[in-house]
């Protein structure tokens, strides 16, 4: 025991904490979960909806557990007449205008209202008047909608919009029971990238998800982890999907997207474009089978036919003096495991010199919270694996002219995931400059639509492998959906593609080949999928781009690094 | 009669002015608080006057100087709460008024004595006329040299602002009249930190009332123990009673602190119309009512936390026999409901409900059950909130139901008590 610690006993547990936690930091360690509405780790404290009070030896009354400090020898009850009283006070007060009306609204199941009800609620109103009435379905973005009459007046959206995003959008308004929360004057959440965290944020079905609502009841929805693959950053995410009522929703499982806690990535947040831009990972453009372009337009073929057609091509793409005329551009949203198959097969063995892919392209800066410039998910794995080539690569515009001039007689080209296509990337497949052509992706597009192969690939939903976001930071993706159709994951298709040609590489197993790589390529070495889990692992030694790879970036949206336990 | 202190001029002809109150004394007192006492010495003065604020909460105002920090070469603040927004008092008006000099002149000596660069007077909205004759008394002061730099040659310099709130109670609590002055909604702040270490613009602060700091140049005159010795034991000097409801003869008026409460009302002309007593609430809305028979408790902190209310802000109401009291709450649960700032759950949920229960009482649509909903709305909201002015409501609302339960029972029954006052 020293003067930076304290020792406290909470419910008779001993428990040693810095000195300055919180009672209800120091119960989290405990495993003892305080109630709490307003109080959220990384948004300052307010202290006002009271439902955290707890009982201290010796104190006048309850004390609330969100903003005392444990003191040094205090005794803390969380489980008292006194504090059973008044959390029940509290809950009473809280419902006394919130509406009862949890069977129409989309946060029943997931409320810290109806949670905390089930222990601390009266079960019986007293109320004998009527509640008062209040704004309801009030868009506040594009795809915020506020009801004030759910509203509970933690105020967490506001603090959000005022420490974090500093765009003050939403303002505390009224006195009294006449408050309510509403958009500051003149002001919207449109435009607003963060503006999806508020819903998350918001303890009961005051803000609800425009883009969610009435399509799902949340105890249907199955959660898995995940990484955004919309930026540089990798913002670690949670995919609830519902593979059991798909009928309701055109067959589509992925209901939405919420944001999964890393301290050293994003915090508790994700931006709007990873939370709303998924449906192309099950949308009616997907791709199931490998096609073929014969006389009369594409046609489905089955994967080993494709192989043999793409492993036929590329060997028969002889220069004059032997070399391989192959144009390849890799995707920066490809997985480590794919792109080290890809330079084993088309840099070792195939010996391309040059390819597509450019290091350094993506772009630096990002908005000051989570967007990256750089929209790619993989781009610094890529460069650290040797994507580009022996002599260094060209950019993705420069291949694609080179390739409109003739000079390849192969171009192999690992279509981005979901970004626009710019109009003059075509000018390589519109004028046949290569003899042909092999997309792999996992949407229609017009490179697929040009295509003489076009072999399906998984979208991130459903891949298995790691990215490095531009922290260098590796994060393992891991299927949450199976493939659809006959569609497989990017590294399975190289790793065919390798055999059929005889080349010797790994079965395109991802854990396997993830093993291999760190083997070879030092800035791995060490790591494993294993190590990966929850919050992934900083490269190895690397300082790569500048940034903070060991973790500690303490920037305010990160928050305080607590884990949130009730979301 | 007794000695009046902060009242001694109340009669003169232009006792506002820089010319009257220096004419029977005043502005002596900075010169031996500037040029003949370390700031600290007034600090241990004012301690052992056992002087205690005078704004309702009566925290001993030397303790809560003695909280500051040392100082760091960076800005102090001293403010003064002239907020004066619990129902029945008006004492603070009265000095402001009357002697606004005497205010300024403990200002200079409260700024000196907590290092404090720079003045804040929150007077409330409703007091425009008040403000203007601050703002003159300011103005005369510093024309004098008493404000602003080098005070007397002392190489003490004081600014002084007047700030004015815009009508809500709750910025007359010390953390949301802060939040007030730096231009934010008059919401209370959760404590600790306590303004001594963070207050007004994240500096160390002293809040203190209009009353509180009229009393110090006379404590910098005639001693800390002088003015101790004029109170009951704990409870030091004189006090300002504010008396208003069924007297004879409303008004303010100056007695030792711990007169008994019946001597007030009789200082005041005893009860209007020869009536009988029925209640007064001693302190402001937010103390317990106490039945006619409290009239020998002594007004002062402890005495009247004993007897199960509390001294307040001073603000007398006194009722006679005619008074219902379902009704008197019903103000009172107005007031409150009206008054909540909304930022913590119980305060903001509680003062509305409790008011809308003692409404539908008063309609004659009162249930049986509705008193003990009372009682328990008002435990809820006891205790519970970040500032406290939940806990006053509760108390409201306790010691008129407690005091005076047959007169509810009647009315929920059917009612016989009703009255036309």
């Amino acid at each position: 025991m020293n003067r930076e610690t304290v020792l406290i006993k909470i419910d008779g547990n001993e428990i040693s904490v810095p000195r300055g936690t919180t009672i209800l930091q120091a119960a989290e360690k405990l495993g003892i979960h305080i109630p709490r509405y307003c109080y959220h780790p990384a948004l300052t404290t307010v202290g006002s909806c009271r439902i955290c009070q707890v009982e201290v030896a010796g104190a006048p009354g309850p004390v609330i557990a969100c903003h005392a400090q444990a003191m040094d020898g205090s005794e803390i009850f969380t489980d008292t007449d006194l504090v059973r009283r008044v959390r029940s006070g509290v809950m009473e007060f809280l419902l006394l205008n919130h509406p009862i009306d949890c069977p129409i609204c989309d946060t029943s199941g997931e409320c810290d209202l109806q949670n905390y009800y089930m222990t601390d609620g009266k079960h019986r109103s007293r109320l004998r008047h009527s509640k008062i009435d209040r704004t309801k379905r009030k868009r506040i973005g594009a795809n915020v909608v506020l009801d004030q009459e759910r509203c509970i007046l933690c105020s967490r959206c506001v603090r959000f919009l005022a420490s974090v995003t500093g765009t003050n959008e939403m303002g505390f308004f009224g006195k009294g029971s006449e408050s309510y929360i509403d958009l500051a004057n003149g002001k919207t959440l449109d435009g607003n990238q963060y503006a999806g965290n508020v819903i998350d944020l918001c303890p009961v079905g005051a803000l609800t998800d425009d883009a969610f609502r009435f399509r799902c009841r949340v105890w249907y929805l199955k959660r898995a982890p995940s990484v955004c693959p919309h930026c540089a950053n990798g913002c670690n995410i949670e995919v609830h999907y519902n593979s059991d009522l798909c009928w309701k929703n055109e067959g589509k499982k992925i209901m939405r997207i919420k944001p999964r806690f890393n301290p050293h990535v994003n915090g508790h947040w994700m931006c709007d474009i990873g939370r709303y831009e998924f449906d192309f990972a099950e949308n009616s453009t997907r791709l199931g089978r490998p096609l073929v372009t014969r006389q009369g337009g594409q046609e489905e073929v089955p994967w080993d036919e494709a192989l043999r057609v793409a492993a036929g091509r590329l060997k028969g793409a002889r220069d004059d003096d032997g070399s391989f005329s192959i144009a390849l551009i890799p995707s920066p949203g490809m997985t480590n495991e794919a792109a080290y198959l890809l330079r084993k097969v088309f840099i070792d063995h195939l010996g391309v010199r040059t390819t597509g892919f450019r290091k350094g392209e993506g772009g630096t800066g990002g908005d000051g919270m989570l967007l990256r410039n750089d929209q790619s998910p993989n781009r610094l794995g890529l460069e650290i694996i040797g994507c580009d080539g022996p002599e260094g690569g060209i950019s993705r515009e420069e291949m694609f002219r080179q390739v409109g001039e003739g000079k390849f007689k192969v171009l192999v080209f690992f279509q981005d995931l979901i970004h626009s296509v710019p109009p003059a990337d075509l000018v390589g497949f519109e004028s046949k400059g290569a003899e042909f052509i092999i997309v792999l992706a996992s949407n229609t597009s017009p490179f697929t639509e040009l295509a003489d192969l076009v072999l399906p690939v998984s979208p991130w939903t459903e891949d298995n492998g790691t990215w490095v976001n531009w922290q260098g930071r590796v994060q393992w993706v891991t299927p949450v959906l199976p493939p659809i159709g006959y569609s497989r994951n990017t590294a399975e298709v190289l790793a065919m593609l390798g055999d059929m040609m005889g080349i010797d590489v790994s079965d395109g197993e991802s854990t396997a080949t993830f093993d291999r790589l760190a083997r070879e390529v030092k800035e791995f070495s060490g790591l494993s999928h294993e190590n990966l889990k929850e919050y992934g692992a900083a490269l190895n030694g690397a300082a790569l781009n500048g940034a903070a790879t060991n973790g500690t970036a303490s920037s305010g949206y990160r928050g305080s690094g607590e884990k949130p336990t009730n979301d | 009669m007794s000695q009046k202190i902060l009242s001694r001029n109340w009669g003169r002809e232009d006792s506002h002015t820089l010319e009257v109150y220096q004419r029977h004394g005043g502005y002596k007192a900075i010169y031996k608080a500037l040029r003949e006492m370390k700031p600290q010495d007034i600090v241990e003065e004012v301690a052992a006057s056992n002087l205690r604020g005078c704004g309702g909460a009566g925290f001993p105002t030397g303790q809560k100087w003695k909280f500051l920090p040392p100082p760091d070469g960076k800005s102090r603040y001293l403010v003064v709460n002239a907020d004066e927004g619990e129902p029945g008092t008006f004492k603070d008006r009265f000095i402001m008024e009357l002697d606004p000099h005497m205010l300024i002149e403990g200002i200079i000596i409260a700024g000196y004595a907590t290092m404090a660069d720079h003045c804040f007077i929150y007077i409330r909205g409703e007091y425009s006329e008040v403000r203007k004759r601050v703002l003159a008394a300011l103005e005369e002061a510093k024309a004098e040299g008493y404000l602003g730099g080098d005070i007397l040659g002392s190489g003490y310099s004081l600014r002084v602002s007047v700030t004015s709130g815009a009508g809500a109670y709750i910025c007359g609590e010390e953390m949301a009249l802060l939040e007030s002055v730096e231009g934010k909604k008059g919401w209370p702040r959760l404590k600790p930190p306590f303004p001594a270490s963070v207050g007004l613009f994240g500096r160390p602060t002293v809040v203190n009332n209009v009353e509180t700091i009229s009393f110090l140049s006379h404590i910098v005159e005639r001693g800390g123990k002088w003015f101790a010795e004029l109170g009951t034991p704990g409870n030091g000097g004189t006090k300002l009673y504010a008396v208003s409801g069924h007297v004879e003869r409303p008004g303010v008026v100056e007695l030792p602190m711990g007169t008994p409460l019946g001597e007030v009302i009789d200082t005041c002309g005893g009860v209007r119309g020869g009536k009988r007593l029925k209640a007064v609430i001693p302190g402001g809305v937010s103390s317990a009512v106490l039945p006619a028979d409290a009239v020998e408790t002594r007004m002062d902190f402890t005495s009247l936390q004993e007897a199960g209310s509390m001294l307040g802000s001073a603000a007398v109401i006194v009722m006679d026999e005619d008074t219902d009291m379902v009704k008197a709450l019903g103000v009172i649960t107005a007031f409150f409901d009206n008054e909540s700032c909304g930022q913590c759950t119980p305060c903001r949920e509680g003062t509305t409900w409790s008011h809308r229960v003692v409404q539908r009482i008063l309609d004659g649509r009162g249930r049986p059950e509705d008193i003990e909903d009372l009682f328990d709305i008002a435990a809820n909201m006891n205790g519970t909130t970040i500032c406290p002015l939940a806990a006053g409501a509760a108390m409201a609302i306790t010691g008129f139901l407690t005091r005076f339960r047959g007169e509810f029972d009647d009315r929920v029954a059917g009612g016989t008590t009703e009255r036309t006052a």
